[in-house]
């Protein structure tokens, strides 16, 4: 199933990834991010209710990185998992799901 | 922030510094949440759960392998099977481990032919449940370039000369497989308790980055020129 929201920012990063091809042989100067332990703490919530299992959440990121790219960040594979199987599940819908992150979006970006 | 904060940097604002990535976690975090999933709480304790371990788990490990050689074959062979016996269990908190730690764990013993250091070259992978939430340092660009370039300069950069005739071996972790280096046992610590032994394996010496030394703790305080 291919979900609008997630799989439209895992291309962007994948392109991201492909752009970055050829600066360096070592790994890019990817800084892990802030939001990852926020995202552990959800699966775990997940997985813990039995909404998500962990083991095939895992499979799936691995799955994935081996199909797209194996130099994607985990926890950006995770994200784009966990968030497919939300909506696989008919939990969320990427609609609801678009609408929220515009809402959220506007609140972060609120400086006054 | 207090109203009299009043550096005179430029504040940054919100949005520079969030990704869309971020904006999805967030969304998909409330959307969860209303949809009674998890509650706020919950998410917040799992949160506080994860940040809250602490490198003491694998000062347990090596200590209780450096007293014990049966415990040390077992740790050397299976470390994942090995750890509860200083209660540390991969498998917490959801019964399948922790979200992004599989639980193959694997315990890197240094020897006076090599030494041994980790690192994640991707992104941050780090053996949580036994050392807790890695240091900003691992985590940099900075480290994980170059400490499989120039293993010795950097670590010289830490305050650690390895001799020449020291094979150096620098371990990638990956979203698979976590790594732990098993320090040996300075000289001047015969006799010493489990507990003893503990307090010197700091967590940097589980990193590869330092050795224990019988006169520091991580608790102690600097002493400067000491």
């Amino acid at each position: 199933m291919i979900s609008a929201v997630p799989d439209e920012l895992l291309h962007r990063a994948v392109e991201f990834q492909k752009q970055s091809d050829g600066a360096d042989d070592t790994p890019t100067d990817r800084v892990p991010s802030a939001w990852a332990s926020s995202l552990q703490a959800m699966c775990d919530c997940l997985g813990s209710n039995g909404v998500v299992g962990n083991v095939q959440r895992r499979h799936q990121e691995d799955e994935l990185s081996e199909t797209v790219d194996t130099r994607l960040p985990g926890e950006l594979v995770q994200l784009v998992i966990v968030t497919r199987m939300l909506l696989e599940q008919g939990l969320i819908t990427d609609q609801e799901l678009h609408d929220r992150m515009t809402i959220v979006r506007e609140r972060f970006s609120r400086d006054d | 922030m207090s109203a009299d904060h009043d550096h005179d940097h430029t504040p940054i604002t919100a949005s520079e510094e969030v990704s869309e990535f971020e904006i999805l976690e967030v969304a998909l975090r409330e959307l969860a949440i209303e949809r009674g999933l998890f509650s706020a709480e919950d998410h917040r304790r799992f949160k506080e759960w994860a940040e809250s371990r602490e490198p003491a788990g694998g000062s347990r490990l090596v200590a209780k392998a450096w007293v014990d050689p049966d415990f040390k074959a077992r740790l050397l062979s299976d470390a994942t099977a090995a750890c509860p016996e200083v209660g540390i269990d991969w498998n917490q908190p959801t019964g399948e481990g922790t979200p992004s730690d599989y639980t193959f764990f694997h315990v890197l013993e240094n020897t006076p032919e090599v030494h041994n250091v980790i690192v994640c070259t991707l992104c941050s992978c780090y053996p949580r449940p036994v050392l807790g939430m890695s240091p900003e340092w691992y985590r940099t660009p900075n480290y994980r370039r170059r400490i499989v370039r120039w293993p010795r300069e950097v670590l010289a950069e830490f305050g650690l000369s390895i001799s020449p005739e020291t094979e150096i071996r620098v371990h990638d972790s990956n979203q698979k497989s976590r790594f732990m280096v098993m320090p040996m046992r300075p000289e001047g610590t015969e006799g010493w308790t489990e507990e003893q032994l503990a307090a010197i394996v700091t967590r940097d010496t589980m990193i590869g980055v330092a050795l224990p030394d019988p006169n520091w703790t991580a608790a102690a305080a600097p002493s400067g020129a000491g």
